[in-house]
């Protein structure tokens, strides 16, 4: 059992009520959004009724996904970029490593909370536009929303992590990972490349394809959990 | 995670189900001999629709069943100066409306879900529960064994 390694992890990372404020602030801020900027529109006679509201519909869920990303991205920027960064310089690391703590389960271990934590986050938020806010999709189309929020989720985190491998200065490795990741979702997805669509991934649940960018994301983010963990391998840290 | 904290973070989060009460009510400009619909995503169980127009006009609310892809009629008729609606779930409803005359109707949506009530209430008796075995039996625990 990996007992120091979750000591180390709890240490570290969930000192601060971390699991309580990603859970709850991102839910407050995106179903304020939703509540309150949903707009109600007009039309023709002559237009299709259903496939309109339908539309109308998933506008409304394409934001609230959005919102939950952005949210989600500026907190994940301090709690593991700029930790996972900061821990390095200042010797907490080394301090662990020479405790016994092996460098990839530690990784691993973080990874598991962080995505555990917003996984149950964004699922909450869903229950309550479900609930309260009238959506409606069939239960097939919702699973595939659901398993595809939780690819992308395991996308962002894996992002957070490599970003804090690569840079060294804790605040500019928080800064190019809020750029990277906040121009990404803000981007119009009608430029229809194949990295657009494997990015947002979370956007893809009316696609006929939905299961494909599900699979083809969590591999690509598997990948790059690997490059990660061979960097992170790799680095020198002061013991 | 424990139970209790688990128990705290619902019934925070469930408290922004609250949200939808500070709805803003919405006004519609109605131009004679002309339908006019607008579609709304409702979530108030009680809506009031009200008209500054002094003679009848014809109304039809329709609900969106998007899940099953039909259309459900909550309401065809005449309505005089204001008019409530209760009990009805949250969607996607259109509204029609026809006058002979000009002028603008107001459509006002109050009152919260009795699902969010049930909801947030029995969140808290559980962490009041919780709370309550902490406080007193603990001690009656440590008795005992």
């Amino acid at each position: 059992m990996s007992v120091k390694e979750s000591l180390a992890s709890n240490y570290v990372f969930f000192r601060y009520p971390a699991h309580h404020i990603l859970i709850i602030i991102p839910v407050f801020i995106s179903t304020i959004q939703f509540f309150l900027f949903n707009s109600s529109f007009e039309f023709d006679r002559s237009t299709d009724t259903l496939n309109t509201v339908f539309l109308e519909q998933n506008e409304l869920v394409d934001n609230y996904l959005l919102v939950m990303k952005l949210t989600m991205v500026i907190f994940l920027s301090f709690f593991v970029t700029f930790r996972w960064s900061s821990i390095i310089i200042d010797g907490t690391y080394g301090y662990w490593i020479t405790q016994g703590v092996l460098r990839r389960r530690l990784l691993f271990l973080t990874l598991r909370k962080f995505v555990i934590d917003l996984f149950i986050a964004e699922l909450l938020g869903l229950f309550v536009i479900i609930i309260v806010g009238g959506i409606r999709y069939k239960p097939l189309d919702l699973i595939l929303l659901i398993i595809l929020i939780f690819a992308n989720i395991y996308m962002i985190v894996v992002f957070a992590l490599l970003t804090a491998n690569i840079v060294k200065n804790p605040e500019f490795a928080a800064l190019a990972y809020i750029l990277f990741l906040g121009v990404i979702s803000v981007l119009e997805i009608s430029s229809s490349s194949i990295w657009f669509k494997l990015l947002q991934s979370d956007l893809q649940y009316q696609d006929d394809l939905a299961f494909i960018w599900f699979f083809l994301s969590i591999i690509f983010s598997s990948i790059t959990l690997i490059i990660t963990i061979r960097l992170n391998q790799a680095k020198d840290i002061e013991l | 995670m424990k139970f209790k904290t688990l128990s705290t973070i619902l019934l925070i989060v469930s408290l922004s189900m609250l949200f939808p009460q500070f709805e803003e009510e919405e006004t519609i400009n109605i131009f004679p001999l002309e339908e006019k619909s607008i579609v709304k995503n409702i979530h108030s169980p009680i809506i009031t629709i009200s008209t500054d127009i002094e003679i009848e006009i014809k109304i039809n609310i329709t609900l969106f069943e998007l899940d099953d892809e039909t259309i459900h009629i909550v309401y065809i008729g005449k309505m005089f100066e204001s008019q409530s609606f209760e009990d009805l779930e949250s969607g996607f409803y259109k509204f029609d409306f026809y006058s002979s005359n000009i002028g603008t109707v107001t459509i006002t949506g109050k009152g919260i879900n009795p699902i969010v009530i049930g909801i947030i209430s029995l969140l808290f008796l559980i962490r009041v529960i919780i709370f309550i075995n902490n406080r007193y039996f603990s001690s009656l625990d440590e008795l005992i064994t």
